[in-house]
């Protein structure tokens, strides 16, 4: 009996085609918004939680109340940071010397990542956005299963004068990086010295792989390279990372608060608490969508509302005459509201189609998927047909419900 | 000759098995109380039995509308009884009365009301789509359609009938149910002579056939003429049979 009441109602739905349209129209570009909207903030979500999850229990630490560049931790750091009482959840600590000479070789990267050019610490324009090169030993990169243990091309530097690069700098053809190729390392704009690249390291698919260093290389060869750069004399390591056995930033802040009370005194981030920072960005980010969205679904609601009013207003007499021959109140406001469902349903999935349409477009040609639709916004769009065509369709309904048979057969 | 009782033999306590209406006192007052008070029906009694063809007639205000009103079930009475095939509808509930309108009642309006985005055949199911079209439903709707001269008009949409083709519809459409009773409201108002007159010849036909009570509210003295009995409304009250 229901099929028999929805076929008829599916018939009603559709009588005013143009009305109808415009009505789906309306409700499909506030649901396409919040398609667009939604799955752009469900993919940053899901990126920002891979990248939490990646780094939950990972810490830097630098010389305290000093920039990175000047900052100088001993190079008995992992020895220092390993007397902290929580010493057995460390999984593995790697010192790191930053070697920035390697920005002048940011106009020679050909990076395919759809990332805006950037300008580097020297006025350089960037590419990319880090090219950061580093200085570590491959027995604590191991520890972490760093660069130096994904080697996909040529060796690990054994040299002095050696670096191993990231395999995204080689994408798209470089002229000036290869493997084998001797690079002129600029000093002081002044004279060079030969870099040789003996190695090429694999960084993933993941959009995160460009906070990832491009240029590894022997501590000894970033401290030569810094010691004709740098004003002054550096003897230890920039920076050292931590990995701890951890199950949540929470947890993790415990060490760090141990850290923080090591000698020498060191400033500790938590690269987790870090990231997850940026998630109260995507929650302003999703609040400004909720509201946004609200306001063009319900401008979509009323759109269904209005021409529900105005199609009850004008079946009056139909209404009269289904009354006059049984049927019961809640059928015909059942029957109206139905109705409005089926407005609303179509111009859900209508938006949908659009928004997602949207969004798959603006990613075609990019290599990671950052925008992604999940079964909540599925189940949104769908609400939000439902609700609206229920509630855009209740007082057109009732008022159909609520004719008075004689009185609007005649006239009266 | 029409079987029916007036006002000064009826009684509410009577048995009248035969009288398919009975009305009791029935009175509907407008606006009670207020200035603007308008006694529609006062203190009417009859009855009528079952296989009747009745018309009822009137001056505009005479009560007419109010008195089919409230025997075709969608109106309440101020006061007094009213009853269909003996069950009281002046105590019933909206619920209840929307189901003897099903089940009792079969409605003709002047203006026929089909729905235009139905087929004359799914116009005549109508009032079985709340609870359902089973097979047997559309073939008894084909045979009604046939029995008032449509069976080849089945699947056409209103738009595509002439008036007296409509109204047929109409009455296919109230005798679906197999109603005891059809209250027809100005049925051939619309209609040229001709189409009226075959219009009250297939009222009376179904009349004859299937025994279904007929009463008529028309103006058209062509129609008081095809009735057994006029009843002549004045003033809320029944002046003349």
């Amino acid at each position: 009996m229901v099929i028999q009441t929805i076929r008829f109602a599916i018939k009603n739905a559709f009588r005013k085609k143009l009305i109808v349209s415009l009505s789906v129209a309306g409700m499909a570009i506030g649901i396409a918004l919040m398609v667009a909207l939604s799955s752009a903030s469900a993919g940053f979500d899901k990126i920002l939680g891979e990248a939490v999850a990646e780094t939950v229990g990972d810490v830097e630490v630098q010389q305290y109340g000093t920039e990175l560049v000047l900052s100088q931790l001993p190079m008995n750091i992992s020895d220092i940071i390993r007397t902290i009482e929580s010493h057995d959840k460390i999984i593995a600590i790697e010192g790191q010397v930053v070697v920035n000479n390697f920005y002048q070789f940011a106009d020679n990267v050909t990076l395919n990542l759809g990332i805006a050019p950037g300008i580097g610490p020297g006025g350089e324009s960037l590419s990319s956005l880090a090219l950061g090169a580093l200085g570590v030993r491959i027995e604590e990169d191991e520890q972490f299963e760093g660069p130096t243990t994904k080697i996909i091309d040529g060796q690990l530097y054994e040299n002095d004068y050696e670096i191993i690069i990231a395999d995204y700098i080689l994408e798209g053809g470089s002229e000036v990086f290869a493997l084998n190729e001797t690079l002129d390392l600029m000093i002081n704009y002044t004279y060079s010295i030969p870099i040789t690249i003996v190695g090429v390291f694999e960084t993933g698919e993941e959009m995160t792989k460009i906070l990832e260093p491009s240029f590894l290389m022997s501590v000894n060869t970033s401290l030569l390279i810094n010691s004709l750069t740098l004003p002054f004399e550096q003897t230890g390591f920039n920076k050292a990372k931590i990995r701890f056995d951890s199950e949540s930033i929470e947890e993790t802040n415990t060490y760090v608060k141990e850290l923080e009370e090591l000698e020498p005194k060191l400033d500790v981030t938590s690269t987790g608490s870090q990231i997850e920072g940026l998630s109260s960005i995507i929650d302003n980010f999703s609040t400004v969508q909720t509201i946004l969205t609200i306001i063009m679904v319900v401008a979509g609601g009323m759109a269904i509302f209005v021409a529900q009013l105005m199609g009850v207003s004008e079946r009056m007499k139909e209404f009269a005459i289904m009354k006059a021959t049984g049927w019961k109140n809640k059928t015909i406001l059942f029957n109206v509201v139905f109705e409005s469902i089926i407005i609303g349903l179509l111009g859900s999935a209508v938006g949908f189609a659009i928004g997602a349409g949207l969004i798959f477009g603006a990613q075609i040609g990019a290599d990671t998927m950052f925008i992604s639709i999940t079964w909540q916004i599925i189940l949104k769009t769908l609400a939000y047909g439902l609700g609206l065509g229920i509630a855009s369709g209740l007082i057109p309904g009732i008022r159909a419900a609520r004719v008075k048979p004689m009185e609007v057969i005649r006239g009266i | 000759m029409v079987d029916y009782i007036f006002n000064q033999e009826i009684t509410v306590e009577n048995e009248h098995d035969n009288y398919i209406i009975r009305t009791y006192n029935l009175t509907k007052i407008y606006n009670q109380g207020l200035a603007s008070e308008v006694k529609a029906l006062n203190n009417v009694s009859f009855g009528i039995k079952k296989g009747s063809t009745i018309s009822i007639a009137g001056p505009s205000g005479s009560g007419k509308s109010t008195l089919l009103n409230i025997l075709g079930c969608m109106d309440s009475a101020t006061s007094g009884k009213a009853f269909i095939e003996n069950i009281e509808i002046t105590n019933k509930s909206e619920h209840d009365l929307a189901d003897i309108r099903k089940f009792k009642i079969g409605f003709i309006f002047q203006e026929f009301l089909l729905i235009p985005t139905l087929s004359a055949l799914d116009n005549v199911l109508l009032p079985l789509i709340p609870d359902g079209v089973k097979k047997e439903d559309r073939e008894r709707a084909v045979d009604i359609l046939k029995q008032v001269g449509l069976e080849e008009r089945a699947n056409h949409k209103p738009k595509q009938l002439s008036g007296g083709e409509k109204q047929r519809v109409a009455i296919a459409r109230a005798l679906i149910h197999n109603p005891a009773i059809i209250f027809a409201d100005e049925p051939t108002g619309n209609l040229d002579t001709k189409n009226g007159e075959e219009i009250l010849a297939l009222l009376n036909n179904l009349n004859e056939k299937l025994g279904v009570t007929i009463v008529i509210v028309s103006h058209n003295p062509l129609v008081w003429e095809k009735t057994e009995l006029l009843l002549k409304l004045q003033d809320g009250q029944i002046v003349q049979n």
